[in-house]
């Protein structure tokens, strides 16, 4: 068997497809562009979330919206190490010291790959109880998880908030989520000498650099998220 | 060794403009001196920032792309990536498009000067002097632009790329044989858009973008066809060839060298494997 799916939550799936090669190679923050296969002709980016190296399994998180996505979650489907491809893009960096991830939604999912290489604590928001993700993973990962959902029905009620978190351990942020809470963190972080790196999301062509139509605005014009990213350091970034 | 417009190319396969950058990223997966030649991205005379994203959309059998020639400038490409470029032993036919017949001619003249093999000169962008419609949907336009090239062109081969975004595409290449253009390349992307049902709007930020991929092929092999009766002029085929038999398809309609660009998306290794399968 060379991949294996089950549904995590409303609407979310869990791929755990053997890619040796990648499973060695990635870094966290990086991405695997995979081909659905199908009629889904581009294929589609998704953060490695976690790897085995002994077993040569990754795993990646994904949520159902269209063709790819469901062939993916298709149980029945196997996905082979040529169609998952090699490690893409510019990953977190290694940092000396604690870092503290904030995800929100998918968003948690490198994070999960980022706390298994480093000192880490967590805060992750997510619409509701039914579409969290990860979080046995993450406490174990994790000195302390902080879970915050929009309609309080997991964790604390509304979207992500560091206000009760000491900033002052650590040495990083690594933040992926929905665009408006990485511009939210950069608002949250503004003040501090805390460097926050953030992953960035764009839909993609090529995957590797080329095509030019992931981009997002940065302080050196438009940047490629599959190439220049997906993790940019948020200052680069024009909100 | 194939020759096409006065030149030896090792092989019939070339990577198509737009699609491989101005080739760093494919080198990183195989030698570029396996390709026939080299299609780079495609410059203007100043460094342009390109379209808003969105700038993709996934359609059936292909995508739509509203990339909105994002490049360095020409100064910048001769400078930065040519030297590069000419690391390997593979054709560059550098693709370019300008504002009006005499850009056009000063983005050439640069380009010779800078050492390329073979100039594709991009007539579908929006004529400015012509409030905005594309030199290459006009006979007489496209006339005026590969006229202006050839002369600053110094004898290096100018290949003039169609649209099929016109009526008849075989006028549009009698006048560019007439102006004196050494070979062809077609097609260039059709015309295409899509709508977000979950907000109404379109989902390219540009409205409109090129549709390329599989979905294309039959048009491309239709225009190629009919360019290939109506002009004696050597034909780079593209347009959505995905695999070997597409590939053969194309040369059997009339080309005689060919571009791969979307399905490089999908499998970078493709050209690669086309240039094998036709025994190059």
């Amino acid at each position: 068997m060379s991949s294996a799916v089950r549904q995590i939550a409303e609407n979310i799936y869990s791929l755990e497809a053997y890619a040796p090669e990648l499973a060695k190679s990635a870094q966290p923050g990086q991405f695997a562009h995979i081909d659905c296969g199908g009629s889904a002709y581009l294929r589609r980016p998704l953060s490695v979330c976690d790897v085995s190296e002994e077993s040569g399994f990754v795993r990646f998180v994904f949520e159902l919206k269209g063709e790819g996505t469901r062939q993916l979650a298709n149980s029945q489907y196997q996905i082979s190490e040529p169609q998952v491809g090699r490690a893409l893009g510019k990953g977190f960096p290694e940092v000396d010291g604690r870092v503290l991830l904030i995800g929100g939604g998918l968003g948690a999912a490198p994070l999960l790959f980022a706390a298994r290489r480093c000192g880490a604590d967590a805060v992750l928001g997510f619409a509701n109880g039914k579409r969290a993700i990860l979080i046995p993973e993450f406490s174990a990962a994790c000195g302390t998880v902080n879970v915050f959902t929009d309609d309080g029905s997991l964790g604390k009620a509304g979207v992500v908030d560091l206000s009760g978190v000491d900033l002052s351990q650590y040495s990083a942020v690594f933040a992926c989520g929905p665009k408006a809470m990485l511009r939210n963190c950069q608002l949250m972080l503004a003040k501090e000498q805390l460097p926050l790196y953030v992953s960035m999301e764009e839909h993609m062509a090529c995957g590797y650099g080329a095509c030019l139509v992931c981009v997002c605005a940065t302080k050196k014009g438009y940047s490629r998220v599959c190439k220049d990213g997906p993790v940019f350091e948020s200052g680069a970034i024009i909100w | 060794m194939v020759s096409f417009a006065g030149i030896n190319f090792k092989n019939r396969v070339t990577l198509a403009s737009g699609t491989c950058g101005f080739g760093r990223e494919i080198a990183e997966l195989y030698d570029l001196s396996r390709l026939g030649g080299i299609c780079t991205k495609g410059v203007t005379l100043l460094p342009r920032l390109g379209n808003l994203p969105p700038r993709v959309a996934e359609t059936p059998a292909g995508m739509l792309n509203s990339v909105g020639l994002q490049n360095p400038g020409v100064e910048a490409f001769v400078r930065d990536e040519l030297p590069f470029l000419r690391g390997f032993d593979t054709k560059i036919i550098a693709n370019f498009s300008g504002e009006s017949p005499e850009e056009f001619a000063k983005i050439a003249a640069i380009l010779v000067e800078g050492g390329v093999d073979m100039l594709e000169v991009n007539i579908s962008c929006p004529n400015l002097h012509a409030g905005g419609t594309a030199f290459g949907t006009d006979p007489v336009a496209s006339f005026e632009v590969t006229y202006a090239v050839k002369e600053a062109a110094k004898g290096v081969p100018v290949m003039v790329k169609l649209t099929p975004n016109v009526t008849d595409i075989a006028a549009i290449a009698v006048a560019c044989e007439k102006a004196g253009a050494d070979a062809l390349s077609l097609i260039n992307t059709l015309l295409g858009m899509r709508i977000d049902l979950k907000t109404g709007k379109p989902i390219l930020a540009n409205v409109t973008g090129g549709l390329s991929g599989p979905a294309v092929f039959p048009v491309a092999l239709r225009c190629v066809w009919q360019v290939a009766r109506a002009v004696k002029l050597p034909i780079m085929g593209l347009g959505g060839i995905s695999d070997v038999d597409t590939a053969r398809e194309m040369l059997l309609a009339g080309a005689t060298m060919l571009s791969i660009g979307t399905a490089q998306f999908r499998n970078p290794l493709i050209p690669l494997e086309i240039i094998d399968g036709l025994g190059e």
